[in-house]
């Protein structure tokens, strides 16, 4: 598969008062067409910074590091004027935030929200460009949208609201989505309704797709790789059945063990196992292994920074209980 | 299981009304008479979506809000044989359950005062309900919950914001704890939490409940948490219960059409059992609560509906050995 993204050694610091802190460092990974690609952690972890880096959507204070090499089909992102990026944004690359409510113009209707998304990128009059809006409408199963594309977002559900992101997002057929948390708003039924959706558009546009959540069944739902994220740095990355069949991290062994398994019968439930302590805070990651103080097997090497160890068909962690598997 | 149950909530109705121009007065009906029982000693989930009057039914339980209709019977504490009704007390006749029923919020932010320390917090319920002989001896109390509930003593006189989200819910769970209660009402304790510190919140509220002999009235909204701590659960969908059963008999042969919808929509954390494109989908939205129609309340989005659906409104019925269901395909 043709290979879209690649994002090499991302660093992003930020200016501020306490100085210079760096809450993401070291991240490095790429996506081919059609392909998803699910970022998980925990809040603070990095994850959202990650996937906004990618389309320069940070605050201003924010900056990337010197060796950072973010590439979109061959075009070196961070060489490209702002110009140039409005160019990208909604077009090849659109994204779909996790709050619908205040992620859409509350003064506009939603039909001019998302006919806009075809003024400005395939230059459309404004009734062939409400046409394709309500045909967009109609493909994310909005009722009516003849209707609605004359309402208010305060008109509309929370579901609904999702909907319409989703139908602005792929309204020009990007090659690549990124979704931020984009069910954590919604209840399970219309998060269902929302993920069925996606993958159904994900098949037919075969769309890149990077689902950012922290979120394991969302992520088991819907991904075919997975980036585990830890205090700004990926500790593990795999396939999505490696991931979950034979996790390595011990951070992502503690994810999984934490979560109360829906799938097995409560007389058979134990004991939730936990992971000891709190995520640190990017002013103060701890040296070495920024898992150590809460990792059940750290010994004296953890207090060195342990590298990404490659293991069999693209599994990486990076623990040094894995140094010498190298293959 | 024990044969009469430690609550008794009988046909429970929070309105609220709504002011709406020229229109005739209308209700949300955010609870629209409710039963539910809970035994001594058990956790009984109450689960739904958002807007489904699960919050609602706990703060009227302890009067945050003044209850439309209904009976509330607690037999707890030393109240006689019958059990009393709770609803019916007045303000100084029901402090003493005011200590005996305690809650635990869902948002360890807004639910601790930032202008005073943790010792504050905490003593407070123990100076009002006249507990703990001399300060020297509400301090030992309070060190003694705050080791119990996994925060050290020393931090009695810091401040909310100096805690990570998880220990904020560890001090309002201390905050409930210290008073000795009969009934914790936990509303939605773990959803603001990371799954890490989820996990250590869940088993706390697991190792206290065995410890002091608690009983639990578990609001949530994520099925996989409930499943794990509750021994029973009832499932709410727009100010009605529509089912109620045994944990894993609620699972296992869920019999509302909401109940299957509900299950079949949760994402499962396991790759290979994958339900995308081939789950049961629950259609449409959740109405709207304001004046609903006298007819089953799930009928819209009801997959299984008939005439009778439209014209009625089913009543909460056993249909087998403690299973409890709200429709007319079970009549």
């Amino acid at each position: 598969m043709e290979r879209i993204l690649e994002v090499d050694n991302l660093e992003i610091s930020f200016r501020t008062q306490l100085g210079k802190i760096t809450p993401v460092d070291g991240v490095s990974f790429g996506l081919s067409r059609g392909e998803t690609l699910g970022i998980v952690g925990e809040s603070g972890c990095g994850k959202t910074i990650t996937a906004f880096s990618i389309i320069k959507l940070l605050p201003k204070n924010a900056f990337l590091g010197d060796n950072t090499k973010i590439t979109f089909r061959g075009r070196d992102i961070s060489t490209l004027s702002s110009e140039e990026l409005q160019k990208i944004r909604g077009k090849s690359i659109s994204m779909v935030f996790q709050e619908p409510m205040t992620s859409l113009n509350p003064l506009y209707t939603i039909g001019w929200q998302i006919s806009e998304v075809y003024r400005l990128h395939e230059g459309l009059d404004e009734d062939a460009a409400m046409k394709r809006s309500i045909e967009m409408l109609r493909l994310v199963g909005i009722p009516e949208p003849q209707k609605r594309v004359k309402e208010f977002p305060h008109q509309l559900s929370g579901g609904m609201r999702q909907r319409v992101m989703i139908a602005m997002a792929l309204a020009c057929s990007p090659e690549l989505l990124i979704a931020d948390e984009p069910t954590t708003a919604l209840d399970v039924t219309i998060q269902a309704q929302v993920l069925e959706l996606m993958n159904e558009l994900k098949n037919k546009f075969s769309t890149a797709t990077i689902i950012i959540t922290h979120d394991l069944g969302v992520i088991a739902e819907m991904c075919d790789r997975v980036l585990v994220m830890y205090a700004g740095q990926i500790v593990e990355s795999g396939d999505i059945f490696d991931i979950f069949d034979k996790p390595m991290h011990p951070y992502t062994k503690g994810l999984i063990n934490s979560i109360p398994k829906i799938e097995i019968s409560k007389k058979d439930q134990k004991k939730l196992s936990v992971i000891d302590g709190y995520v640190p805070h990017p002013s103060s990651f701890p040296d070495g292994c920024r898992f150590r103080p809460r990792c059940p097997t750290a010994f004296e090497k953890c207090l060195e920074k342990p590298p990404m160890i490659e293991s069999e068909g693209h599994h990486s962690v990076r623990c040094w209980l894995f140094e010498g598997d190298d293959m | 299981m024990k044969a009469s149950p430690m609550v008794e909530i009988k046909n429970l109705k929070k309105w609220f009304p709504m002011k709406s121009g020229f229109k005739s007065k209308s209700n949300l009906k955010a609870v629209d008479g409710v039963d539910l029982h809970i035994y001594g000693g058990e956790t009984l989930g109450l689960v739904g979506e958002s807007g489904c009057g699960k919050t609602t039914i706990g703060r009227t339980l302890i009067k945050i809000y003044e209850p439309t209709d209904g009976e509330f019977l607690y037999r707890g504490g030393d109240s006689s044989e019958g059990g009393v009704d709770i609803f019916s007390l007045s303000e100084s006749k029901m402090r003493p359950f005011r200590r005996e029923i305690q809650m635990v919020f869902q948002d360890p932010y807004a639910s601790l005062n930032p202008r005073i320390t943790v010792h504050d917090i905490i003593s407070e319920g123990l100076r009002v309900h006249s507990m703990g002989k001399s300060r020297e001896e509400r301090k030992s109390m309070i060190a003694g919950i705050l080791e119990k509930v996994g925060l050290r003593p020393e931090y009695m006189y810091r401040y909310p914001h100096e805690f990570s989200g998880g220990q904020r819910q560890r001090i309002g769970i201390a905050r409930s704890m210290i008073l000795n209660p009969g009934l914790v009402i936990c509303d939605e304790p773990v959803s603001a939490l990371d799954v890490s510190v989820q996990a250590q919140v869940i088993n706390l509220l697991e190792d206290l409940k065995h410890d002091f002999g608690l009983t639990y009235l578990f609001i949530a909204h994520d099925l996989a948490v409930v499943k794990h701590i509750c021994d029973r659960i009832s499932v709410m969908y727009l100010g009605r219960i529509v089912e109620t059963a045994e944990t894993d008999q609620l699972f296992d042969n869920p019999l509302h059409p909401y109940t299957s919808g509900l299950l079949s929509s949760i994402p499962v954390p396991n790759p290979h059992m994958r339900k995308i494109g081939k789950r049961e989908i629950v259609k449409g939205d959740i109405p709207s609560p304001v004046d609903p129609p006298e007819t089953c309340r799930f009928v819209k989005r009801c997959p299984r509906a008939f005439d009778r659906c439209c014209k009625e409104s089913p009543s909460l019925r056993e249909v087998s050995d403690g299973h409890f269901v709200s429709c007319f395909l079970y009549d």
